[in-house]
């Protein structure tokens, strides 16, 4: 145990994660440099790439001799996204020490920041490594950087250490800085076994993998197991290590990071966070930090094509096994169909779970307006949740209705504090406090709407901010909110998908709006299109869409009919990228038309 | 009764916005002919004692480009080949390239219609379109048929040619009328891939009408020609009684054809087939006795009945009951959207034929597309 070191990295997008992470591979001899071919070998999935981020964990062990010793670092890696804090808590919890890598020309960015913390709060030792040295506009930043991180830590100068990770330069100080700073992993193996879920995905033929840190204890082939926050009972059929593949090992004790196979069948057994113990003289309690994540972000997903429903839950069964992060339910809307009400993380999270349904299962999906979970009080005092706008009654049909609250926090550079302000403020956000970290760098702490920050808000907040704020929530409570369901109809008929849950003093501006882009986004048809936005059955705002003039081709190609015919046929296929509501054609990107409404 | 079609492909110009398939200048004609002889001949050992065809069109192309003696000798190569027994044989002619001796012969030889590509009596038009002829030539062109004894004649125009007004459109018309002509083919200018007018218009040294003046231009012609006595029986085609043209609907009624020539489409014996567009290829595959085919379709029932339905409903409308009798379908659950249709004023219904209105036949694409997706759906989930 004295010579694991359990590491993880944390850095911002581009300043040289991947690139590090596939020079320690190589020094280490883990993988030989001309395997490097496909690029980085820690984003594998091609959506994470595309975005710049890590969506799901991964562990690399490697092995590093030092003169007759010989070391196992095992590399956990970390996503880097609010939705996505809790997983990266839970990784930061199988990990004694963090790499902290800032671009030497970039300096301290906004989204190191919070899981920063988040390593410092899981008592992590920090290894603050300087990126990009060689690069030409180093030298004259390159002071100014150290001096930002010496802030944000507190650490001494030459506790820093200066690499070029595309270059190979500090490689060797690094691995030393790790072996020599990191403390090893603490634990007993003779205690009953605390193993923590920190990942797990969906193998078809193994079942669930669950990559796990072993606390106390020692876990190998043919234990029985159990977990905490879930009732079934598994016998291991085997552990391992991750060499790049996975690699079997006998067992795995106190201390160490590795895998382990039970032909778990679903994925939601193993939740992560949670604790696997033995069903046998099994430790008592599990490790504390342990949280059911729910979904806090809801939409509808609904096939293009009607037809293709059952297509469309076979895929999101198949997704769910390998993101145990998303819900499901069937919902029937009256302008899309059958469907379902899907729940998400956050607005990342459903991106990420549309593309892959699109890519990877190649589903031709309608996706509606993403809305939060309220609770209703009826007329008779009972409570409901709601996580569909078609299920909110029209005002005076209820006593009361909540919203639920976060405390955001938003880390930034001191001059941008006023259009934070701003934003916040709009957002109808309750300023708590405000706290200079460092000269230049503020924390502001506000309660806001969880409904309000859903809604591009974390976009705005990057662009208001060149993308130097970062974003932190925690849920807080339930509270009452004077809040009406604006419906949109189209030539009088309401459009169920259309409807969404805003507050009442926004209504108006937001039905003008939202009226104003389907206007854009609805072609011309046959007939005139009336669009309206109404709150019970007054109507608050309207746009027309006249009818098209002319649509037709006047010869008929002489005798070439199939030419015609085809012609016809490529017009229908388009018709079927279409939703039809009443006899209006609503384009597919209609019913997200919310998420763009520019101010 | 089938038709016949002949594809000339042969023009002296070749104009900026055509795309049908034509090769411009001076081009061997003797191989032509003699090459086209020999596809009738091995195309007519396909047909069967069925096969009676009573129309024949000879298109292009310029057809008049061709001597009396080339014409003579095709038309009777179809008469000996094929089972003709003719109600119409049409030729079509360009006014600049055509002689009074000439009709006189194409009218002795058994060709009883003509159809002149005037496209306008503007010369300004004429100029945009690059027609060879010139407006004088397009005026005198009835009155030369009438000297050669024709009583069947269309002429052909184009509207919505750029920089064409309201008013010209208008008095091209009324002297088409004035000619008294017995049919007029109205067209909508296009803009068809490929060609040179297409290509001036992207690199915008020609401007396309506004829709709206295009639209204005097409419901003008509908009510006017309607008021002169020309009744719509198709998008762009109109005709005085008695003389709409049969070969043409035979198209639009989804009735069989052959057809001859580089380019020139079929449909024989349930299947739709092709030539190829290139001379060259067409001539040397019949050295070698091959029928010049690229390719064939065979239609099923279900394509027969989008097709003749589509076709029907861009033409003189849709007799529901005997369409559903000739494919044994129900088409009861189109009645939603027939009377949706019907109440958006893009369609009529009398009894149990259905046709288009002028703003139905303005949205024809748009209509069509949405007339077979309902009776799929409707033939499917009944």
């Amino acid at each position: 145990m004295k010579n694991t070191r359990n590491f993880c990295i944390i850095a911002h997008i581009d300043h040289g994660k991947s690139t590090l992470a596939d020079r320690l591979l190589e020094r280490t001899g883990t993988i030989s440099a001309r395997d490097f071919h496909h690029g980085q070998i820690l984003d594998d999935n091609p959506l994470e790439q595309e975005r710049g981020i890590t969506i799901k964990l991964h562990a690399i062990q490697m092995k590093y001799k030092r003169e007759k010793e010989e070391f196992t670092l095992n590399l956990i890696d970390t996503p880097g996204h609010v939705d996505f804090s809790y997983e990266v808590s839970r990784s930061l919890a199988a990990c004694e020490g963090a790499l902290l890598i800032v671009d030497a020309t970039q300096g301290v960015e906004a989204q190191t920041i919070s899981n920063l913390y988040l390593a410092i709060e899981a008592g992590l030792e920090i290894i603050p490594v300087i990126n990009k040295i060689d690069l030409p506009a180093a030298a004259t930043t390159l002071e100014g950087v150290k001096q930002q991180v010496i802030d944000l830590i507190g650490c001494d100068e030459s506790e820093m250490i200066l690499a070029s990770a595309k270059s190979g330069i500090g490689t060797d100080d690094i691995l030393e800085a790790i072996v020599e700073r990191i403390p090893a992993p603490k634990g007993d193996p003779e205690a009953p076994l605390r193993a923590l879920i920190y990942d797990s995905v969906f193998d078809a033929y193994r079942g669930a993998i669950v990559y796990l840190r072993i606390i106390d204890g020692t876990l190998k082939a043919g234990d029985k197991i159990k977990f905490f926050a879930t009732p079934p009972k598994y016998d291991v059929e085997e552990v391992g290590v991750m060499v790049m593949k996975r690699n079997p090992v006998k067992e795995l004790s106190a201390g160490q990071v590795g895998y382990m196979t039970a032909s778990i069948k679903n994925l939601n057994d193993t939740k992560v966070g949670d604790t696997i113990t033995h069903v046998k003289d099994g430790a008592p309690e599990p490790i504390s930090g342990f949280k059911e994540v729910k979904p806090m972000v809801f939409s509808g997903i609904y096939p293009a094509d009607s037809d293709d429903f059952e297509d469309l839950r076979t895929a999101l069964n198949k997704l769910s096994l390998n993101d145990s992060a998303i819900t499901f339910e069937p919902e029937t809307s009256t302008a899309l169909g059958f469907g379902f009400r899907c729940g998400f993380l956050g607005l990342l999270h459903m991106e990420i779970v549309q593309e892959r349904l699109e890519r990877e299962f190649e589903q031709t999906i309608v996706t509606t307006v993403p809305n939060v979970s309220y609770r209703l009080i009826d007329n008779n005092g009972e409570v409901k949740n709601i996580s569909s706008p078609v299920d909110m009654p029209n005002p005076g049909e209820f006593k009361a209705i909540e919203e639920p609250y976060i405390r955001a926090q938003l880390i930034t550079p001191s001059e941008y504090i006023g259009q934070i302000m701003k934003l916040c403020i709009e957002r109808r956000g309750i300023f708590v406090s405000q706290t200079y970290i460092t000269e230049t760098r503020v924390d502001l702490t506000f309660e806001l709407p969880l409904a309000e920050v859903v809604f591009d808000f974390y976009d705005k907040l990057k662009s208001n901010t060149r993308g130097y704020a970062s974003l932190d929530y925690e849920f807080i409570d339930n509270r009452p909110s004077d809040l009406v369901k604006l419906d949109v109809l189209l030539n009088g008929d309401p459009v169920d998908a259309l409807s969404s849950i805003v507050h009442r003093q926004n209504a108006h501006s937001w039905g003008k709006k939202l009226c104003k882009k389907l206007k854009e986004l609805i072609p011309r048809q046959m007939f005139e299109v009336a669009i309206q936005a109404a709150i019970g059955s007054r109507i608050v705002s309207r746009e027309t869409v006249k009818a098209m003039r002319k649509d037709v081709t006047s010869k008929c190609y002489g005798g070439d009919i199939s030419r015609k015919r085809k012609l016809l046929e490529k017009q229908k296929e388009g018709k079927k990228r279409m939703k039809q509501v009443g006899r209006v054609e609503v384009p597919q990107e209609a019913f997200l038309a919310v998420l763009s409404l520019d101010d | 009764m089938k038709g016949v079609y002949v594809h000339i492909p042969f023009c002296k110009h070749k104009c900026t916005y055509c795309d049908f398939y034509s090769l411009e200048g001076q081009q061997d004609h003797d191989t032509f002919v003699h090459m086209l002889c020999r596809e009738i001949e091995l195309r007519s050992a396909q047909l069967s004692a069925d096969d009676v065809f009573d129309t024949i069109f000879i298109g292009g192309g310029t057809p008049s480009l061709l001597s009396a003696q080339h014409m003579h000798t095709i038309l009777d190569c179809l008469h000996k080949c094929l089972n003709i027994q003719s109600i119409e044989t049409t030729s079509e002619c360009n006014p600049g390239a055509v002689t009074n001796t000439k009709l006189r012969d194409f009218r002795s030889m058994g060709i009883d219609r003509l159809s002149f590509g005037v496209q306008s009596f503007h010369q300004e038009e004429l100029d945009v379109l690059t027609r060879i002829h010139s407006a004088d030539e397009a005026r005198h062109a009835i009155a030369h048929a009438r000297d050669a004894g024709f009583d069947n004649v269309n002429l052909d125009l184009i509207f919505a040619v750029p920089g064409q007004t309201m008013a010209r459109w208008q008095s091209t018309l009324e002297y088409a009328v004035a000619c008294e002509t017995d049919h007029i083919s109205a067209y909508s200018l296009i803009f068809e891939e490929g060609t040179k007018l297409n290509a001036q218009k992207l690199k915008g040294l020609v401007q396309p009408l506004p829709e709206d003046l295009d639209a204005d231009m097409y419901e003008y012609s509908l009510a006017f020609l309607a008021e002169k006595g020309y009744s719509q029986y198709e998008v762009s085609n109109h005709a005085l009684p008695g003389k709409q043209c049969q070969h043409n609907l035979k198209y639009w009624h989804g009735t069989e054809y052959v057809s001859f020539g580089p380019s020139a489409h079929g449909y024989l014996h349930s299947t739709r087939y092709a030539n190829v567009r290139s001379l060259k290829a067409y001539v040397s595959s019949l050295q070698e006795f091959n029928l010049p085919v690229v390719s064939t379709e065979t239609l099923s029932e279900h394509t027969k009945l989008s097709e003749e339905a589509f076709l029907r409903l861009r033409a003189d409308g849709i007799e529901m009951v005997s369409l559903e009798k000739k494919y044994g379908v129900s088409l009861a659950s189109m009645q939603p959207w027939l009377q949706d249709m019907q109440s958006a004023g893009l369609l009529e219904v009398q009894d149990s034929h259905i046709h288009m209105t002028s703003r139905g036949y303005l949205m024809s694409n748009t209509l069509s597309a949405d007339f077979i997706h309902e009776l799929e759906r409707s033939v499917l989930h009944g």
